[in-house]
Order: structure tokens, then sequence, then C-alpha cells
């Protein structure tokens, strides 16, 4: 069986990993994908304790990673939507270049 | 030192790409996944986990765009792993197809058709603050919270039973569509809006619609 | 018992005032004068029918000198707070009966007259409605059953002064129209606002000490009136009644005109001539006489102040008379004649007849208000011509307007028989046989004549008013003669009734002497039953000896007789001089003798120069000190508004370079932040008491003890700071594995302590948190002294007790977990 604490460290590592991403990348579009590896690490979490519980319990917490999983779907879908306008404005996709809020 | 081009790395890749489609595979065995004797399914879980980690760290340390989004295909391929082996077996499907598959696809899509080669090749942000905010923030989490996954808190799995449906398709969809069936319905709902909005956002305009945009076009 | 709705004898007017206000600009004249006089005719309706159907019935009851049952109409509860319970009610009892009467009886015609005089008027709706507005707070004014409600319409009244004062603010251009209008309203508002600090302060004082100010009730509290405080601490101690009365008075020398605070009422006679006759000759100039006599229970308790409005009242009378000598405006003449009847009233109310007082206010109200039409009648013909000098000979032109006014004229200089005659010889004979330990036995015969000889005045300038008016030849120049126009019988009717009303109103209050019953006193007598009343509860106690009784009690015949004859005599020498220096027009003689004695000329048309007193005194050092104040404002606290936005510029200069619009760079302080967060969640709890404190004995128990918490925590101490835990007992550590033993840490958060010896000592504690796995230490000093005597022990037997307890819940807290 696989301890559900080794499952946690490891998603909550990617969910860092994700954070810092977001934090430090200049790229939009990485940007972006350092958000679905953190909701990917939500998703982890969520069946680790799925796991954990078993039952109804976890088939609810597989439930809602599904649902997370369609979630990510559309953020993804309108955030990358959003970097084609942003390009065609800017022509770039270097988040330092786009600072509208800065001015 | 510049970061290896895309094309200098394609070996590497495939390399990881390989593994991740070979553990899924391998994981997939469903009398090593029931069995769950002795430390072998464990040093699965461990070495997928490693490779996860590690694509996710080249995700997002790589310059070129189109490389890390590779790597974040493998860190899903062996997400979708983890998956399988937390017998989560409907969601590992749905993370390939979906995640790894579909999403991934329109990244690659995106990233390819904007800018030229040089837009790939964004670094890390140059501000020190940053830097340094997203490391403090980094290590503050992964130090403060992770010592607490040890203790008694949190829950272990029992073993299931050889005739058990965990993580099958039949009692998720039987829970999506009785007790959750009116957030399934909005998640329809937000799907539709999230088409129309990406649509309406990324449209190319007409010239007499354009409003000022700093001479870009 | 649903009780009379009284109600609705404001709420007529108010409504009335509302629809001209409001809409009375998209109606025809018509419709604004019809509703206007019409809630006013109808509050006299109900008025009537209140007063005679069901007050009389119940005065007839009651008898002469019985205890009368007022009508008592509750509309709701205003204030209620705490202590005070202030209701919206209406009383109608002798006094508010006269009151309502008067006004909405006189308010009535002037309503009417002001068809007439205001009808080229281009403000029609508003004028009606301020007029409406002026009626509604009025009633409210006299019906009002304790102060509060009073002051309501006080301050009603006042505003509708202010705005009718102020009514054709925006003319300019003749000595009639001009800025100086608005100028007179603010003039009269901000002088009444004075008398109302001093009315707000007297009410404070009554509701301080008496807890209530319902007159009603205060009427019963005759000793907490006597009780006597120190004002502000000064150390001296004066009485409740006094203080309270004096200030109340205050209040009322603004609103009624009297000396110090009479200088608004002739400024304003810059509003239209029917305000003039209705708020500043019949009714609300008179509140402060009303006031005074609905409180006559509180003002006999203080013979000191009593004095005080006597002595006001009577120098106002002869000073107001001085000053109308010399005016040439007709209006500002019948003003000053108004100030100086009004310092009748008060000087009767002074003396303790207030039931004179209040008469004369009634019979005034009639003759007054009928001089102010009939010179607005003038000023109305004459096209707006208010300077005596260039008027005359209008007797013929103006018939009915001369025979009624001339009555007036005789009802206020005090002919028999015309209502002035009786109201004032009351007044007078009052004076006359009053008695105030106060007050010297000279000062009180100077009074009397002081009042004899403004009696002397007001006839002399009033015949003066009325020869330079109508006899002779008339002065006015061809222009204003081609505008002549006679008044319409909207006007001269009221003039006809009110004439009427100055002729034999009188006969209501005849003196003993001519007839058994003084109706009008017997009316009122159950109000001023009040004061008799309090009077023989408490009178014993008043220093100096209360002011007598009723005063007309005592009559001696002879005696009024005599002063009747006199202040008839007095009366006639005054018309006999001003026949002989103005009939047909100012003679030589008066020219001479001004030309003689100009500086007394100019000091008196000046009007003694008050205005500029004030101004000197007043208004002069107030400059000074607006300009020091307007220093202090610029300089410092100026500097401080700029130097605190420099400092927060400068703070949000040196802030900016955080919020660089860098989403990423939130999200990384977000991120931190949130670590933070958890840092100090996790860290438990690890503060603790000691019992019984920092400083013990050698060999004294002590309980030391953790702060009580939700969470799962785990405790060890280290008493003596020797740096080894002493409790719980110590394991060592799993040689396996080197995890610390977890029965190194006790579950319970208290732990015990005896010091052998003495000293000062670091006790250290270590919390563990068994869910997040963290810790935390605190040390804290004990000083340990060596054992004394008994005293110690003592608290060494209580300490533990305590402490076992608190134990015994820590225990019982584990279990539950």
């Amino acid at each position: 069986m696989i301890p559900t604490g080794d499952v946690l460290i490891v998603a909550l590592t990617m969910f860092a990993l994700g954070l810092l991403g977001v934090i430090i990348r200049r790229n939009i579009l990485i940007v972006l994908m350092s958000i679905e590896l953190m909701l990917n690490s939500v998703n982890l979490t969520l069946v680790g304790f799925a796991r954990a519980h078993g039952g109804s319990v976890g088939t609810a917490g597989h439930g809602f990673s599904f649902l997370i999983v369609a979630l990510a779907a559309a953020e993804a879908a309108v955030g990358l939507a959003i970097v084609v306008a942003v390009f065609r404005s800017y022509r770039t996709v270097n988040v330092n270049n786009v600072n509208l809020m800065k001015r | 030192m510049s970061f290896p081009r895309f094309t200098k790395h394609a070996g590497l890749l495939s390399v990881l790409l390989l593994l991740a489609i070979g553990g899924t595979a391998f994981a997939q065995d469903a009398t090593l996944v029931r069995a769950e004797q002795g430390n072998g399914l464990l040093w699965v879980f461990r070495v997928f986990a490693v490779l996860m980690l590690a694509t996710a760290a080249l995700t997002i340390s790589v310059r070129n765009a189109v490389v890390a989004a590779l790597c974040l295909v493998g860190t899903l391929i062996s997400t979708g792993v983890l998956f399988l082996l937390l017998h989560a077996s409907f969601l590992a499907a749905i993370q390939v197809l979906v995640y790894a598959g579909a999403i991934m696809v329109l990244f690659v899509f995106v990233v390819m058709s904007v800018g030229d080669a040089d837009e790939h090749e964004i670094g890390i942000s140059s501000g020190l603050i940053s830097k340094i905010l997203g490391l403090a923030a980094l290590i503050g989490v992964l130090f403060v919270v992770l010592p607490q996954f040890k203790s008694q808190i949190v829950p272990q799995a029992a073993p299931l039973a050889d005739t058990s449906d965990f993580g099958s398709l039949k009692p998720i969809g039987r829970l999506l569509f009785s007790d959750y069936l009116f957030p399934f319905e909005v998640l329809s709902v937000l799907l539709l809006v999230a088409i129309v909005g990406a649509v309406m956002v990324s449209r190319r305009r007409s010239a007499d619609e354009t409003v000022d945009q700093g001479g870009a076009q | 018992m649903a009780s009379f709705p009284l109600y609705w004898i404001p709420l007529l007017p108010f409504l009335g005032a509302a629809f001209n206000l409001l809409f009375g600009r998209k109606f025809p004249r018509r419709a604004v004068h019809l509703v206007s006089c019409g809630v006013v005719f109808g509050a006299l309706l109900v008025s009537m029918v209140a007063v005679f159907r069901e007050l009389y019935p119940r005065w007839v009851e009651a008898g002469h000198g019985g205890t009368l049952e007022p009508i008592v109409n509750r509309v709701y509860s205003w204030i209620s707070v705490g202590d005070i319970d202030i209701g919206l009610n209406f009383l109608l009892d002798p006094l508010s009966a006269v009151m309502i009467l008067v006004i909405t009886g006189i308010g009535f015609l002037i309503h009417l007259y002001s068809t007439g005089y205001m009808s080229h008027d281009t403000d029609y709706a508003r004028f009606f409605g301020y007029l409406n507005l002026f009626t509604g707070a009025m009633l409210v004014l006299v019906l009002g059953d304790s102060l509060p409600v009073m002051f309501v319409g006080w301050e009603g009244v006042g505003l509708c002064s202010y705005l009718l004062i102020g009514f054709w603010y925006d003319k300019s251009g003749t000595e009639r129209y001009g800025d100086a209008n608005a100028t007179a309203g603010k003039k009269a508002f901000i002088v009444n606002r004075i008398g109302d600090l001093a009315f707000i302060i007297g009410m404070f004082l009554l509701f301080t000490h008496a807890g209530t100010l319902n007159f009603t009730e205060l009427a019963d509290k005759a000793d907490a009136l006597m009780t006597k405080f120190s004002p502000l601490g000064l150390g001296f101690y004066v009485t409740v009644a006094g203080a309270a009365g004096l200030m109340l008075f205050i209040g009322a020398t603004g609103k009624s005109a009297q000396i110090p605070l009479y200088v608004w009422l002739p400024d304003a006679m810059a509003g239209p001539t029917p305000v003039s006759a209705l708020i500043h000759a019949a009714t609300m100039v008179t509140a402060g006489v009303y006031m005074v006599v609905r409180l006559n229970f509180l003002y006999v308790l203080t013979p000191a102040v009593m004095a005080t409005i006597a002595i006001v009242g009577a120098a106002t009378a002869l000073i107001a008379a001085l000053i109308g000598f010399a005016q040439n405006d007709i209006k500002k003449v019948l003003a000053y004649s108004t100030v100086s009847q009004l310092g009748y009233m008060f000087l009767a109310a002074g003396v303790g007849a207030f039931s004179a007082a209040l008469f004369h206010v009634f019979t005034h109200a009639f003759f007054k208000a009928c001089l102010f039409l009939g010179s607005g009648a003038v000023i109305h013909a004459l096209a707006g011509e208010q300077d005596m000098r260039r008027m005359g000979g209008l007797a013929k032109k103006l018939p009915i307007v001369r025979w009624t006014m001339l009555l007036s004229t005789l009802a206020i200089a005090g002919i028999v028989p015309f209502a002035g005659f009786f109201s004032k010889d009351e007044i007078l004979w009052s004076v006359a046989i009053a008695q105030n330990g106060t007050l010297a036995p000279w000062l009180l015969k100077s009074l009397y004549v002081t009042g004899l000889a403004a009696a002397l005045g007001t006839a002399f300038y009033m015949f003066r008013l009325y020869f330079m008016t109508f006899s002779g030849e008339c002065r006015a120049d061809a222009e204003t003669l081609a505008k002549f126009h006679p008044p319409t019988s909207r006007m001269t009717i009221p003039l006809i009734v009110l004439a009427a009303g100055a002729v034999t109103t009188g006969f209501l209050g005849l003196p003993h002497v001519v007839a058994k019953h003084n109706i009008f006193h017997e009316w009122l007598s159950p109000v001023l039953a009040q004061g008799q009343r309090v009077l023989a509860q408490v009178g014993s106690r008043i220093e100096p000896a209360a002011a007598g009784a009723d005063p007309l009690a005592q009559a001696n015949h002879h005696l009024e007789w005599g002063l009747m004859g006199l202040s008839l005599l007095i009366a006639l020498i005054g018309i006999a001089i001003a026949t002989r220096f103005y009939k047909g027009g100012v003679r030589q003689t008066v020219r001479d003798l001004v030309a003689k004695m100009p500086a007394v000329h100019r000091l008196v048309y000046d009007k003694f120069r008050v205005d500029e007193l004030y101004g000197w005194i007043v208004i002069k050092p107030f400059r000074v000190l607006c300009w020091i104040f307007a220093k202090v404002a610029d300089g410092i606290i100026d500097g401080l508004v700029i130097v605190a936005g420099q400092l927060t510029l400068f703070v949000g200069r040196s802030l900016r370079g955080i919020a660089d619009g860098s989403l990423q760079r939130y999200v990384a302080v977000m991120a931190v932040g949130l670590v933070l967060v958890f840092l100090a969640v996790s860290q438990p709890p690890d503060d603790f008491e000691i019992d019984p404190g920092e400083t013990v004995e050698v060999g004294q128990v002590v309980r030391f003890e953790a702060e009580q918490s939700t969470r799962e925590l785990r405790y060890r101490w280290d008493f003596d700071g020797d740096g080894k835990w002493d409790s719980p007992p110590q394991q060592p550590a799993d040689k396996r594995t080197g995890e610390e033993d977890p029965r190194n840490f006790a579950r319970d958060r208290a732990a015990v302590f005896r010091y052998a010896k003495a000293g000062k000592y670091a006790v250290r504690l270590e919390v563990r948190d068994v869910r997040w796995k963290s810790r935390a230490t605190e040390e804290r000093k004990v000083v340990v002294n060596e054992k004394k005597g008994i005293k110690s022990s003592r608290r060494q037997a209580a300490g533990p007790s305590v402490a076992d307890r608190r134990f015994d819940n820590s225990r019982t807290d584990g279990a539950r977990r």
C-alpha cells in the first residue's frame, strides 16, 4: 500500500514547484503551465485522500477530481485565448512587457 | 550558458515519454495493483513520483516553451500513473486523455502559433525580489507543511477487496449523475461559457474595430 | 377615553403650508388663498369647538378656584430614551384656549387681509405657505404640554419669522426693497439664537433637577424646584426655579423683544405688513409672555427673577416708547410701540399679575393687529410709501382705515372704554400694589412711575403717528398719488372686525371696582391656581418672602379709582401734547425743539445707538476672535493638515515601488504571507501562570499552569533553570530510532513544585503540539525568599486550593479529549 503521507508530500512539492513557476517565469505560457501543475497537484492530493478513505467518500473525491479536470480545461482554454489576444496587442508573451497595471 | 535548444533534447524527451507510457502500461497490470504486497508497488510509486517531480521542475526551468510543454506532458502522464497506483483508474484515463492529450495539444498549438523562436526563449524573471520571494515561498511551504504529513492525522488506506469497483467508471458516474448532478451540469455550462469566451477574446478584430493598441498591428 | 383630537388645530395649517409650498406655484392664486385661509378658518372652527364644547363645560364644573382637568391629547411618544419620555401631546386649558382663539381668529383675519395686500406680489404661494406654517408652529407652541414640544413651536415660529422678514430678499433698488431685508431676517434669527440657548439651558436645568419637562408634572414638583444647587460649581447657591426661570426668561427676552435682545424687532418690519401684524405684534412676540404665564408656578417661587422680569419689562416699556417719539417710518413707530407694550406685559408678569399680562396680550393682539393692518393699508394705498413725513391728509382718502385706526389708537393710548384702557390699567394697578421682598419699596414705586411714563409716551407717539398720517395736507408727491389705490373689502373687513375687537374686548376684564366678575381673570384662574398651590406648599421656604398672592385680590377701592383716573389723565396729557405738536402735520414748535436739542434728537432717532453699542461689545470682539481663529486655522491647523498630507505623499512614494503592477510579485508576497500564517498558527501557545505569584517562599507549594488551549498539547517543565526537565520524569531516547520518548511530556497543563533553597530561578516550559509537531518554549523568573511569618502561611493555604480547582479542570479537559 502506498502511504498517504508520501502522496501528499509529492503533491505538495509539485504544488510548490508550480507556485514557483508562477512567480518567477516571465513567459505567460509557462506561467499557465505552472498553474496546470498546481491544479494537477491538488488533484493528486484528492486522489490520495480518496484512496485513504475509500468507499463512497473516496468516490466523491474522484468526482471532485473529475470536475477539477474539466475546470482546468476551461481555464486553459480561456487563458490561452487571453495569451493569444495579448500577443496580438503587444507582439510578446513576456509578462514584463505586459504591465498595464503599472501605468 | 544558454539552455540547450529543443531539438538537441528530443532524444531525452523521447526517453521520458517512453518511460511514462511504459509505466502506465506496467501499472495497469491489475494483479499487481490488487496485490499490494511488499515493496514492489512502492518502488513503482517512488520511480514515478520522482519522474513527475523532475519533469515538473524542468517545466518551470527550461527556457524553451515547447520543451516546457513536453515536460509538462511527462508530468501529467506520471501523475496518471500515480492515479492508477491509487486505484483511480477512471481518473487516470481522464488524466491522460483530457490533460495530457487535449489540453496539452492546445498548449503546444498556442506555443507554436504565437511569436517567433525568440519568444520561446524567455527565461526566468530578472527581478531579484521575485526570485527570492519565490524561493522563500517554495522552501517555506515545503518545510512548514511537509512535517505534518507524517503525523497520525493523515488517514491510511485499507486494502481493497478483489471485487471492489473503487475508482472505476461506474460508481463515479452514478455519483455524478445523482448527488452531484447540479455541479456537473453547471460545469458543462461553464465549459460552454469558456469556449464562447475564448472565441470572443482571441478572435481577430477587423481594422475599424481595433482600438489603439500601441501601434502593434 | 379618546380625547378631543386637538392635533387637528395645528395640523390643518401645516397641511395648508405643505400644499402651498409644494404645489402652490402650479395653482392659480384663487386656489392658494382659498386653501390658506380655509385651513386657518378650519383651525379656528376646531378651536372654537374644543374651547366652547369641550373645555367650557369642564371649566363650569370646576367652578371658580376649583381644579380643572385640562384636555390632553396624546398624539405619540416622541422621545423615549432612558428616563426621558417626551410625548407629542397637546394640552388645552384656559390659557392655551385664549391663545389658540387669538392665533386662529386674528390669524384668519390677517390671512384674509393678506389676500388683498399681497395681490400684486409674484410669490403669492410662498407667502401664504409661510404664513400657514407660522400659524401651525404657533399653535404647537401654545398647545404643547411640555417644554420640548413648546420649544418645537418656539423654533418653528422663529424660522417662519426669519423666512417672512426676509420675504422680499431679492428685491433691491428702493429703500423698501433692499438687501437689508435679508439682513434683518438674519438679525432676528441670530438674536433669537441667544435667547434660545438660554431657553435650552433652562430646560436642561429643569430636567436635571425635576426629572420632567411636562408642565402638569412640573407643577407638582415644587420641592424639586426649590432645591438649591451651585451652578457650574461656582460656589454660590441658587434654587432650580430661580436659575431655570432666569434662563427661560432670557429665552423670552429674545422671542418677545425685551431688553437686551429687542433690537431685532424694529428691523423685522422689513417683512410684509401682514407679517408684522400677525407675527411681530399679535402672536409670536407674545410667546415669551405666554411662557412666563404658563410657568407661573415656577416663577412665583423665585421673587428675584420676578423682580428682574418686572424691571426689564418696565425699562423696555419706557425706552421703546422714547425711541418711538422720533421715528418717521410708520411701521418702525408701531414696532417700538409693540416692544413697549410687550414690556408692559412682562412688567405685569413680573409683579405676579399673570392674568393681567395675558389680558394685555389678548387686547393688544386686536388693536396692534388693527394698527399694523391699517398702516399696511396706508402703505399699500401709497404704493409702498412708509415715511410719515410724506403722508398726511389721508383721512378723507381712506375713511375706513382712518376710523378703525383712530379707534385702535385710542385703545392703545388707554382711553376709556377701549380695550387698552382696561388691560393697561389693570397692569398699572397691579404694579402699584405689588409686593416683592427682593425690591426696595421705592423701586417698586418707581416701576409704577415708569409704567405711567411709558403710558404717557404711548399716548403721545401713537397720536403723533395718527396725526402725521391722517391729518392736515397730503405731503405725498404727485407720482405716488397717481398710483394711489384704495383698499379692497378684503382689507377693510378685517380692519373693521379688529377695530370692533379693540373697542369691546376690554369688557372681558373689567376691574373689580366696576364689575363683580372679571371674566378673563376667572377664566384663567384654574391655571393660576397652580402657582397658588405651589406657594401653599413651599411658600414658607422662599427667601426673601414670596411675592404676595395675586395682587388683584387685595383691592383698595378708593386707591383703585384714583389710580384709574391718574392713568386716564396721563393718557389724555399725552394725546394733548401730540395734538399740540403734530395736528395737521409737524408743527414749527417741534422743529424748534429739535433744533434746540439736536444731539438728543439724533440719539433718540438712532434708537439710543444700541445697535452700535452691540456692534462694539459683541461684534467687534467676535471679529477679533474670528481673526485670531483664522490665523490659528491657517497657521497651525492648516500646517498640520499639510504635514499630514505630505506625510501621506511621502509614504505613498516610498511604497509605490511595491505595488508595481507585477502580478507575479503579488503572488509571491501572498505565498510568503501564507507561510507566515502557517508558522504563526502552528506555534503552540506557551504562556503560563505561577500561583501564588512570582515571589514565593521556601517550601511553599507553587503551582505552574500553562495557558488553556483547544489544541492537543503536551507540556514539560524545568523549574529550577538547570537545563534539565524536572516534570514529568524524563526517559532516555529510543536507542534504535533516536526518537524522543513520548512519556517525556505530560498531558496536564499544571505542575507543582516546592523550592528547597532561596534564590532566583528561571522557570522554563516547553509545549509541544501533537498534531502540528511544533514546539515552543517560554521562560519566566521566580524569586524564592526565605520563610517568614504567619502571613505567608495564610497565603500558602489559600494558594493551592485555587490551583487544585484548576488542576481538576485541566484533568476533565484532558479526559474529554
